[in-house]
């Protein structure tokens, strides 16, 4: 007997790749799950690692990078933060930009 | 003598007491007599100066009285009609002159009280017998006129009889009495005189009757008039379901000649005295059964057809039927009002409605269960509610029905939702405020509630698409109702922003029940999918929901989810938006997996055409091993669209905990998801997948030695499973001439499958005659359907095939609670033993919060379970039960 | 977004009842309804003048919290140069320019309870109790006192005095010397293993030592000292040993 497999669809659960405790430390929701303003994961709600290897929903940490009083350092370590995520920082060049694309009319 | 004792004496004919018999013509030997005293006067015995007087009177009497006295015989036809001059003289004597009364005597032992006893006794002693004869025995209701026309016909006889001497030889002589009294008092002494005479007359006639009704058995009587009213009644109104048990006739009835055989008789019993009261209270009750009669007949019949009350037919009846009749009786029984005014008619038509009202409500059930058919009943209910105490009763009733009829064990969920649906609807026509909804509902809801499959019944029974062409055929069976997939099919509600309570404009406003709840206002009564979403808490329903909705996305062949997408709207628009984030991502993911399957394939392809095309097959070995090189090589030429993955990729946080079986899938299989991985995490940076394998379907074609044959929508584990059946490297493709065959414990290492898993596949595969049993536990192909025919083996397969449809039922994709507790059973109740053991006793609330914090990857459960592993523990002898919710460890 | 500032303030007083080890408090304020206006309270640390005493903190959560600092002042009346002796408002970095999003309501309780051990007079709030510290320890720790017995319920025997004429000051130093020991010996005894992880087991009961043997009977990894969740074959072992049926 001969086996020709024709089609297959198969399911699949993604998860971001991180290692450390789950939670994003400003929304306190797992990273997994969204940001407090969004609905949709993944694509809609990506994380952001900074160079400090400290990460965040990315719309987390650009709120807490647009106050003044963030001093654009990482609210754990308060060291300056710098995106270590390439992709997300090319496909947008500063906050303000995607918390204008993001952030509700 | 009193009244009572004259009617004792009538009904009893003892002709002693101080009614004397008429003197007889022939002196008889009376004893001894004074001188000078007559005999046979009641009056004898007085003074000497009245001597004169008396004897003269006494005279009198006894010649009036011997004028007067009736026949000692039944046979009483014959009237005297002369009065010789000695009668005239005493009779004037009596009646007019100076022995009118004696003095100190009463009235009634005048001449006409004599009279008046005359004919008691003469009707005692031989009319009552006849009457007697005729009510003594039991009345069939067959002869209930008869027996009615011959009561009055015997009685009117025996009144003529009684009248005639009294208006010809008394009545003359009261006349000229009154005129010489009252000839000085007014000019209008003729009307006086009149008066006085009719008076008279009068007390005699109602003395007479008074007899006559005595004689008769009352209570008898007035069952046997109010029979014969409510016969004429049901013959005029042309009832066929009678409540006296009597079958109408077949023929059309006269009715004329009804009403006038009983307008004849209701007349001439009033006029023997058997009219008045008495007659009036047999027409009430016969009035009152007449009604109810009319309730039940054809008029009242629900109108399934036209869908209509008959309560307007029922009102035009009691205006124009009922009303007519009870007017023409009143005034047979000369009563004094014969009008029957508009207030009396509205009493009676609310008592029909009450009636009518009762009867619906009897039956409310059924009309539910019937619904919309039975909207002409509803509609009468609508009428009936205005009445005074019908909500309560109907609440009543209609709860006692659902409770006897639906909310036992033996109803299965879908039964009661499709009843629950019925009421919402039903009675959002009989009282569109939807408080009386609110009240019968509220057990239905909580019966509900409390069965475990209800959520999943609705929330299936939503995502069927009964507009399918092919719906007609979805098995409707009890897991799912056709009621709730109908309102699913129905187009969107107008969203409810307009408040009623504000809309000026809405002609049909009506003020709000007072008997409406507070919460009340929230409710959308119009809303059935509002209501049955609305039966946990949201949190519960949400949860059950997206376990279901997740399982359904899965398994769903539509490739645009339409049904789901509106089904997700639905749910949003009724519970709002907030908490169905994880149902909107589920939905989502199911979407865009087909992007990124898109995405990949493009990108996969791109790059497959810069490298060689040499990688055909992608597992070299199995060329090798293919037993017809030469049909294969066709095979891979002519196909050139190679196997592709299509994934869905899932955001794992938002779905249900699914099953996760981890096994081995086909290596061909694995490298196509090493690739999909690998582009996939490329495209998605920072994000990584696991497969599920246990998850997913897939097509497969075999080829044996003498057949090739397709199969659809396979689970991964059955592929891996038969695909194992192939020659591994080495090993020799004929299996010995034999075939491949394989263990249990073979596939469970090759595959790294669990045991169950693997006779699952197994026997799903015997059950399509692929596999089949060589030895204990030893499976091999059948490559020769032929060779291998025999009855045993298609029997086998039978069995095989019933188990395996079982088993598939019973996978679901989602882990259900109950399938988590028992994974974990072991831990949890370890974690229970040694925390008693530690901490002592400890209350139920108090294990479940340790364990919540305490326990890897959370504790999802509630007291409920909680106490469930205690019992269990208890059981096996490890903890006890203190009472009171505290458990300790045994000692 | 007010639901979602909302579901974190939620999650952060649920975090918090459920913390039981850290004898840190929280409720709403009010009528509990309102989850932006909380009231929290906490023990005054021992070796200071607060000892035993019950403080109560007003708690009002910002809209665009956690972007911005909770607004926090005692309701307890407090004698610290730190917190004004009127209004109760405190003087502390953490909740204004130090403010970090990751910091909870939580974290900024347990900074004012450790504001009461270390007080700063040289950035006072109440000018007139840092001048009284500086001028006049001794009786800057009776008035305190006084304060801690009177508006916070502490008992009444004087902690502070019974060492017989020290100043606050030494007082003050030795409680921090003490004080970081113990930390020290505390830390110590987890050998290695990040404190949260062990102290989640300790919840349940037991000694630090006796968990810290079970993990290294086990052979849990210390992971650099970092929390992380153990997988659940370990969980199991771990709680078999601690159960003693391993």
């Amino acid at each position: 007997m001969k086996v020709t497999i024709q089609e297959w669809k198969a399911v699949a659960a993604w998860r971001w790749d991180m290692p450390d405790d789950d939670v994003c430390g400003i929304c306190r929701n797992p990273y997994d799950s969204t940001c407090s303003k969004c609905k949709y994961p993944g694509d809609d709600c990506p994380l952001l690692l900074g160079e400090c290897n400290h990460s965040f929903h990315m719309h987390c940490i650009f709120s807490w990078l647009r106050q003044e009083s963030a001093q654009e350092k990482c609210p754990m370590c308060r060291q300056p933060f710098k995106s270590k995520n390439q992709e997300a920082a090319a496909a947008d060049s500063t906050p303000q930009a995607i918390e204008a694309n993001t952030s509700p009319a | 003598m009193d009244h009572a004792s004259l009617v004792f004496a009538s009904v009893f004919p003892v002709p002693s007491l101080s009614h004397t018999t008429p003197t007889p013509v022939a002196t008889p030997d009376l004893g001894y007599t004074a001188p000078g005293s007559s005999f046979g006067s009641p009056f004898a015995g007085t003074s000497g100066a009245e001597q004169h007087h008396v004897a003269k009177r006494n005279s009198a009497w006894s010649t009036a009285t011997r004028f007067l006295s009736l026949p000692r015989d039944a046979n009483y036809t014959g009237l005297r009609t002369r009065r010789t001059r000695d009668v005239d003289d005493a009779l004037n004597y009596l009646l007019v002159g100076a022995g009118k009364t004696p003095d100190g005597a009463k009235a009634e032992e005048g001449l006409v009280g004599w009279y008046t006893n005359e004919v008691r006794l003469h009707y005692a002693k031989y009319v009552r017998p006849d009457l007697r004869e005729l009510w003594e025995k039991e009345i069939p209701l067959s002869d209930t006129w008869e027996t009615l026309e011959e009561t009055q016909r015997i009685l009117d006889h025996a009144q003529k009889f009684y009248l005639h001497p009294f208006d010809e030889h008394i009545v003359p002589f009261l006349h000229q009495d009154a005129s010489n009294m009252t000839i000085r008092v007014s000019r209008d002494a003729d009307t006086v005189d009149a008066g006085l005479v009719e008076a008279a007359k009068s007390k005699f006639q109602r003395d007479m009757q008074a007899a006559f009704s005595h004689s008769l058995p009352s209570k008898r009587f007035s069952k046997t008039l109010s029979h014969v009213l409510y016969d004429a009644g049901c013959r005029l109104f042309r009832f066929y379901i009678r409540q006296d048990g009597v079958q109408p006739s077949a023929a059309p009835e006269d009715t004329n000649g009804v009403r006038a055989r009983m307008t004849t008789l209701l007349v001439n019993l009033q006029g023997v005295g058997l009219g008045g009261e008495m007659a009036q209270k047999a027409f009430a009750h016969s009035m009152d059964k007449i009604i109810d009669t009319f309730i039940g007949s054809h008029y009242t019949k629900v109108d399934w057809f036209s869908k209509a009350s008959v309560v307007p037919s029922m009102r035009n009846w009691v205006e124009n039927g009922f009303r007519p009749l009870a007017e023409l009786v009143l005034k047979c029984l000369q009563c004094q009002s014969t009008n029957v005014d508009s207030t009396q008619m509205k009493q009676w038509q609310e008592m029909a409605l009450a009636r009518l009202g009762r009867a619906r409500v009897e039956n409310l059930f059924d009309f539910v269960i019937n619904w919309d058919r039975s909207l002409g009943a509803i509609l009468d209910l609508k009428e009936y509610l205005k009445l005074d105490g019908a909500k309560e009763f109907l609440k009543n009733h209609f709860s006692r029905q659902v409770s006897r009829r639906l909310l036992h064990q033996g109803a299965t969920t879908t039964y009661i939702l499709n009843v629950y649906i019925s009421i919402i609807r039903a009675f959002h026509r009989l009282e569109p405020k939807g408080v009386l909804l609110q009240s019968v509902a509220r057990p239905i809801r909580r019966y509900l509630k409390d069965r475990e499959d209800t959520a999943r019944i609705i929330i299936s029974s939503l995502l069927i698409d009964i507009e399918d062409e092919k719906g007609k055929n979805i098995p409707l069976n009890g897991e799912l109702s056709y009621e709730i997939a109908s309102e699913m099919a129905k187009p969107f509600a107008q969203p409810d922003n307009v408040d009623d309570e504000f809309n000026w404009n809405d002609m049909n406003w009506q003020p709000l029940p007072h008997d409406a709840s507070p919460e009340y206002k929230k409710s959308k009564i119009e809303d059935v999918i509002y209501f049955l979403l609305t039966l946990w808490d949201r949190e519960d329903f949400i949860n059950e929901l997206k376990n279901i909705f997740g399982d359904h996305l899965l398994r769903c062949q539509d490739p645009e989810f339409q049904l789901e997408i509106r089904l997700l709207e639905l749910i949003k628009m009724r519970l709002g938006e907030e908490k169905l984030q994880a149902c909107e991502v589920m939905l989502r993911d199911v979407l865009e997996s087909r992007r990124i399957n898109d995405a990949i394939r493009t990108a996969a392809e791109s790059s497959n055409r810069r490298e060689l095309i040499l990688q055909t097959p992608r597992t070299p070995r199995s060329k090798a091993l293919r037993p017809r090189p030469q049909k294969s090589l066709s095979i891979s030429s002519a196909s050139p669209p190679a196997l592709a993955l299509n994934a869905q990729i899932l955001s794992s946080f938002f779905w249900p905990v699914l099953r996760d079986d981890d096994f081995h899938v086909p290596a061909e299989i694995l490298s196509l998801q090493k690739d999909y991985e690998s582009r996939f995490e490329r495209i998605k940076g920072m994000r990584k997948l696991r497969w599920m394998n246990a998850l997913g379907e897939s097509r497969i074609t075999l080829e044996f030695e003498d057949r090739t044959e397709e199969f659809e929508h396979l689970a991964p584990w059955q592929v891996s499973v038969i695909y194992a059946f192939q020659p591994q490297p080495g090993e020799d493709p004929s299996g010995g001439g034999k075939g491949i065959s394989r263990t249990i414990t073979q596939l469970e290492e090759m595959l790294e499958m669990d045991e169950s898993l693997v006779k699952q596949a197994i026997a799903f595969w015997i059950g399509k005659s692929v596999l089949r049993e060589t030895s204990d536990s030893t499976y091999i192909v059948v490559e020769n359907r032929s060779s291998t025919d025999n009855p045993v083996d298609s029997d086998a397969a039978a069995a095989a095939k019933e188990l395996a449809e079982v088993q598939a039922a019973q996978t679901s994709t989602v882990k259900s609670q109950a399938d988590l507790l028992s994974e974990k059973k072991d831990v949890y109740m370890s974690f229970i033993v040694g925390m008693l053991t530690n901490q002592g006793n400890m209350g139920v609330a108090r294990i479940l919060m340790m364990m919540r914090m305490m326990v890897q990857g959370g504790f999802p459960f509630a007291e409920e379970e909680v106490k469930a592993l205690l019992v269990e523990l208890e059981g096996k002898e490890k903890v006890v039960g203190l009472g009171g919710d505290v458990w300790s460890i045994k000692k | 977004m007010t639901s979602n500032r909302a579901r974190r303030i939620a999650k952060e007083i649920a975090d918090i009842k459920a913390d039981t080890l850290s004898q840190i408090f929280v409720e709403m304020a009010g009528n509990g309804e309102d989850l932006t206006h909380l009231r929290g309270n906490f023990r005054g640390p021992p070796d200071t003048p607060y000892e035993g005493g019950n403080y109560f903190v007003d708690i009002r959560i910002p809209s665009d919290y956690p972007f911005r600092p909770p607004v926090m002042k005692f309701e307890t009346k407090i004698w610290h140069p730190n917190v004004s002796s009127q209004t109760g408002a405190i003087c502390l970095d953490t909740l204004s320019s130090q403010w970090s999003p990751v910091l909870t309501i939580k974290s900024a309780l347990i900074s004012l309870q450790s504001l009461l051990s270390t007080p700063e007079p040289k950035d006072p709030q109440d000018a007139e109790v840092a001048h009284m510290l500086i001028r006049n320890p001794a009786e800057f720790d009776h008035v305190a006192r006084d304060w801690a017995v009177r508006f916070a319920g502490a008992p009444k025997k004087e902690i502070a005095e019974g060492s017989g004429g020290a100043t606050a000051e030494t007082i003050k130093r030795k409680a921090q010397e003490s004080k970081a020991k113990e930390e020290k010996n505390k830390l110590a005894a987890y050998h290695g293993y990040n404190k949260d992880l062990i102290d989640r087991f300790v919840a349940m009961g037991f000694d630090v030592e006796a968990v810290v043997a079970a993990f290294e009977y086990v052979g849990i990894d210390r992971m650099g000292g970092e929390d992380y969740e153990l997988e659940e074959a370990y969980m199991g072992d771990v709680t078999a040993r601690l159960f003693g049926e391993a």
